[in-house]
């Protein structure tokens, strides 16, 4: 590939070369340990897909796809793939709005003067809390009689809401506890992506009488559309992945309400033993992983491109 | 006109302020938390009285430093987190500079293939991982820990140095090559200096997955007389009562470094990812 | 200002520290005469056996023992592990894999050939398979096992192989706020279930809410459920014939439609957010003083005996029962079953397998035994162990002298496997907030129990 233009000069062909073998050497370590210790254990995963071992015993048989069938026969597959998507999507639309605002407020200086380093370090805290933390943290919270934030609602006179029994509020109180989570990591992003467009083009837009919607709308959104591809990305993968935190508020219910897939590889593999099964759902969930990071991925560049 | 926009920045002032007040809230409400008994986390969650303080005080503290081995703990999750951290800098930068910089389809691939990676879940490697470290030997010590967490961080890490990387003018680069600088030279001279505020990025982002890691130190590290932070604070997480004012207080504890780590490299952190995001 | 910032939080750590350090050097001190006290004793106890097989002889070993009760931790650390060790100074005693997941632990342990020589094991499929691998081992040949009655033991059993010796036996209790009972017109604790919808009745009517329980925890939910089902399906078919149904899979529980009525008829008096709650939020919840009734584990009975005094100003206004779920005139069916118990480890190393047999014994003894049943506070099991031994908190004594009366059960989450364990639990919760038709989900649970029984 690297010898299309080779015939022209020589030296440069024996720089290239030089500099693949050493951009070679450079990618080695990284390729090297990718390869022990996650693409081999992937692959062990890909294997136990297609037994019916039980991560314990002796003995493995090959079963095929048998693992796959019966995933597809278990009591609330369907449940709990759309609860997963709902969940992840929900927390990616909602942590990247909110970041993507509050990106925006704090970029600028206001009236009051607000130190703006503070705020943002409060809104970062929350990163710095472990899924566990903040799942207790929360399920705490939302307790219905003495919880706080019922106690809080009660005292600004409105009625109290039942979070983790009626299986819609607990998918919302789930996303929510989780958009508060992400959302600090996200504003630091979206901020350096704000700081990094170039002033004169809104001097440049007010002169052309546009106002700060259509400022907002032409100037900063297109030339956010990097960091938006990033905390997009990454906040969705996280989310198919997120699994402590969902876990400690509403352990999977009511009923199967939350129940999402990474709690059932957990399940699976470890309480029912049924490692095999376990496994396949895993390769199930990184396909879907795949799959919608894939169609984000193909979006968000054309976007990037158009602009 | 001007007046109304001015009114209405006022507005949005006082709302940013009311909002990050309640996004304090549970860190607020946490924080209170470690002073006081389990029954009083409950039932009076916003309010720390003085009677109640005196009662507690720093009790809870007390208990989990007395019930712990805080100080061997700390240091050996300093040291898995410290080395990880390492490691994963300069592999993912030498990887990232490479890719970014030397455009070869082969790498390129490599790129795509270490992308796709950061979707696998952890969780269901985690038996294969295991019966991996007994036979590499590295079962039961730190390094099990160690060694997977810089491979489970490299994906990420590279990601984002390619996308730093990206960032950089060519010139600089061209520049360092006609003063007959080699690859390693331009990387140490030209690249590495302009690296500090990606570092920042990649430590924080990393250091907090490894510090507060769970999984990975309870299932590797057998060994009772090291323990790490997390596995010593999650017997507070009982199986039939949470002691939640000392596993708050626990969490505090342990989480102090990162909270003054973090503020140490804000500054730089948000330049970092100003470059790393703009071509991410 | 963001470099100040982070000093003076580090100065607040230092300092942070320094306070805790000091409080924490007295914390031993003040515990340190009863830590000293049990080892002269275990000291003098043994003087006789360490002269007989001095201590030189054996090369120092270091035993692991996995705890997953963190609440007798405490007694573990300052009384257990000293006294052992005194008494058998070459083996050094380690407790590992504490907290939450047990299960995940001692599966990835198994995966890497290194489960704990001693460790605590529940009824649960990764067990069955531990046994079924070999990997944990037969206790019936211990000295230990023959001072456990058989039906713990049964418990236990799989496959033939007993593989754990219960800590402790549990108990199913209802606790009463009478204060609130007595407000609403009620004077005396309920002791049917005539009585009892009555009296929640009245309650609910005095504007209070009625009764809650620790959803959150497969045990207690379960206890919500098995003791309507036993008080009707119990008297019908005698003694242990439930059991025997539930292990194999063949009981219909919508056979009995009173069962359903029941469930049904409690639905309204649950108090919103019980799902949900775990036993502290019961606790806690209790302590708010405005819910009447709490069903919990006879193991949270100090910690809410406790509340109730609190919210009341009186102890003695905390009422404890076994749940009033029977027919006016027939005994009370009550749920007991055993707590999570201790097993063993296949050991290649001779001298790691010595200590731990050596440990396994000297845990079962009723003078060692005493101490995690007391931190526990829950029931005696050991048959050994004597009167004096035993130290209950008050309502508990008065409970367990009412339970003498009462047929025990052993409750189903022991007769069931894992994952309908877990469905289970979640139907429970879905009839009782009212999500799901008590009749529906009593269908739906029958059903999950036949298409996986544990004697399949």
């Amino acid at each position: 590939m690297n010898n299309s233009s080779q015939s022209t000069k020589k030296k440069t062909s024996t720089f290239e070369r030089s500099r693949t073998i050493t951009g070679a050497l450079f990618i080695l370590p990284t390729f090297v340990f990718v390869c022990i210790f996650v693409l081999w254990p992937l692959f062990q995963v890909f294997r136990y897909s297609m037994t019916d071992w039980n991560g314990i015993s002796a003995d493995m048989n090959f079963v095929g796809f048998e693992n796959f069938k019966a995933l597809t026969k278990l009591d609330g597959f369907w449940t709990m793939c759309r609860a997963t998507v709902i969940y992840a999507i929900g927390v990616m639309a909602l942590t990247i709005i909110s970041a993507f605002l509050m990106a925006l407020v704090l970029d600028k200086k206001g009236p009051l003067r607000i130190n703006r380093g503070l705020m943002r370090s409060l809104w970062f805290f929350p990163c710095l809390l472990s899924g566990t933390v903040i799942g207790i943290l929360w399920r705490i919270m939302y307790n219905y009689q003495n919880g706080i934030i019922n106690t809080l609602l009660k005292g600004a006179g409105l009625p109290k809401v039942n979070w983790l029994e009626s299986p819609n509020i607990a998918m919302v109180a789930v996303i929510i506890a989780s958009v508060w989570a992400s959302t600090g990591m996200c504003i630091i992003i979206f901020m350096a992506g704000l700081q990094s467009i170039d002033g004169s083009l809104y001097e440049a837009a007010s002169i052309d009488g546009a106002t700060g919607n259509q400022q907002l709308w032409y100037i900063t959104v297109p030339m956010m559309a990097p960091s938006i591809t990033i905390n997009v990305l990454t906040t969705t993968i996280a989310a198919f992945k997120m699994y402590e935190l969902p876990l400690n508020i509403t352990n999977g219910g009511p009923g199967k309400a939350t129940t999402l897939i990474t709690k059932n590889i957990y399940d699976l593999g470890f309480m029912s033993v049924k490692t095999g099964m376990g496994s396949a759902l895993s390769v199930v969930l990184i396909l879907i992983i795949t799959l919608i990071s894939l169609i984000q991925l193909v979006y968000l560049r054309k976007r990037e491109d158009i602009y | 006109m001007r007046k109304a926009e001015k009114i209405r920045t006022v507005i949005g002032e006082i709302l940013l302020a009311i909002l990050t007040v309640i996004i304090f809230i549970p860190i607020y409400y946490f924080a209170i938390g470690a002073f006081k008994t389990r029954s009083d986390i409950v039932q009076h969650p916003l309010v720390i009285t003085i009677e109640g303080l005196k009662k507690v005080g720093f009790k809870n503290f007390a208990y989990v430093w007395g019930r712990t081995k805080v100080v061997e703990s700390l240091f050996n999750t300093a040291t898995i987190t410290f080395i990880s951290i390492i490691v994963v800098v300069i592999f993912a930068s030498l990887a990232g500079f490479a890719i970014a910089r030397v455009k070869r389809k082969a790498f390129e691939t490599f790129y795509a293939l270490l992308v796709a990676m950061m979707v696998i879940p952890f969780i269901g490697c985690l038996i294969p991982l295991v019966k991996q470290s007994v036979a590499i030997g590295t079962y039961g010590s730190i390094w099990a820990c160690i060694l997977i967490q810089i491979a489970w961080n490299l994906p990420f890490a590279t990601f984002l140095f390619v996308g730093f990387m990206g960032g950089i003018p060519k010139d600089l680069e061209e520049a360092a090559y006609i003063d007959g600088c080699s690859m390693l030279g331009t990387y140490f001279r030209i690249f590495l200096p302009l690296l500090t505020p990606v570092i920042s990025t990649c430590c924080i982002r990393c250091g907090v997955g490894i510090w507060n890691d769970f999984l990975v130190t309870s299932t590797m590290v057998n060994q009772v007389d090291a323990p790490t932070l997390m596995v010593s604070l999650y017997k507070f997480f009982g199986s039939r009562s949470t002691e939640y004012g000392y596993a708050f207080a626990g969490i505090i504890l342990s989480s102090i470094p990162m909270i003054t780590v973090f503020l140490l490299l804000q500054k730089n952190f948000i330049k970092g990812l100003t470059a790393g995001a703009v071509k991410g | 200002m963001k470099k100040f910032f982070a000093i003076l939080l580090s100065a607040a750590m230092v300092l942070g520290l320094v306070a805790c350090s000091q409080p924490a050097t007295q914390t031993p001190a003040t515990e340190a005469p009863k830590a000293t006290e049990a080892a002269t004793q275990a000291a003098a106890t043994t003087a006789a056996a360490t002269e007989a097989a001095p201590a030189d002889e054996h090369t120092p070993v270091t035993l692991q023992v996995s705890i997953v009760e963190s609440d007798f931790l405490e007694m573990w650390t300052d009384t257990i592990k000293p006294k052992f060790e005194a008494e058998y100074p070459w083996i050094t005693l380690e407790d590992v894999g504490t907290g939450e997941s047990k299960t995940e632990f001692h599966s990835t342990r198994a995966a890497a050939n290194d489960l704990p020589p001693v460790m605590q094991t529940d009824n649960g499929d990764t067990y069955y398979a531990l046994v079924d691998a070999g990997k944990i081992i037969d206790l019936s040949g211990t000295e230990a096992a023959k001072n456990i009655p058989q039906s713990y033991k049964d418990a236990y059993t799989y496959n033939g192989v007993l593989f754990g010796l219960t800590q402790g036996a549990a108990y199913d209790a209802m606790f009463f706020n009478m204060s609130i009972l007595n407000a609403a017109g009620v004077e005396a604790a309920p002791t049917n279930w005539d009585e009892f919808i009555a009296a929640c009745e009245k309650v609910k009517a005095a504007g209070y809410e009625v009764l809650c329980y620790a959803g959150a925890k497969t045990t207690t939910a379960w206890m919500t459920f098995e003791s309507i089902i036993v008080n009707i399906v119990g008297p019908q078919l005698g003694e242990g014939q439930y059991e025997e149904l539930m292990r194999s899979g063949k009981i219909n529980l919508n056979d009995y439609p009173e069962i359903a009525e029941r469930m049904a008829a409690l639905v309204p008096f649950i108090a919103t957010g019980s799902s949900t709650m775990t036993e502290d939020d019961v606790t806690a919840f209790m302590n708010d003083g405005n819910c009447a009734m709490a069903i919990a584990g006879n193991w949270t009975s100090s910690n809410i005996v406790k509340a109730i005094g609190e919210a009341t100003g009186d102890e003695s206004n905390c009422v404890m029962t076994p749940p009033p779920f029977n027919n006016a005139g027939q005994p009370c069916w009550l749920a007991a079953t055993p707590e999570s118990s201790f097993g063993m480890s296949e050991v290649d190393d001779p001298a790691i397998k010595e200590a731990r047999d050596i440990f396994f014994e000297w845990i079962f003894k009723a003078e060692n035994f005493r101490y995690i049943q007391n931190a526990r506070g829950t029931c005696p099991v050991l048959t050994t162990i004597t009167e004096d031994q035993i130290v209950l908190p008050d309502a508990t004594k008065a409970f367990v002298v009412m339970t003498g009366s009462c047929t025990p059960f052993s409750m189903s989450f022991n007769n069931v496997k894992s994952d309908v364990n877990k469905n289970v639990t979640a139907i429970i919760n879905e009839i009782y907030t009212s999500n799901k038709d008590a009749k529906t989900g009593l269908d739906e649970i029958s059903a999950l129990i036949a298409a996986d029984p544990k004697n399949g």
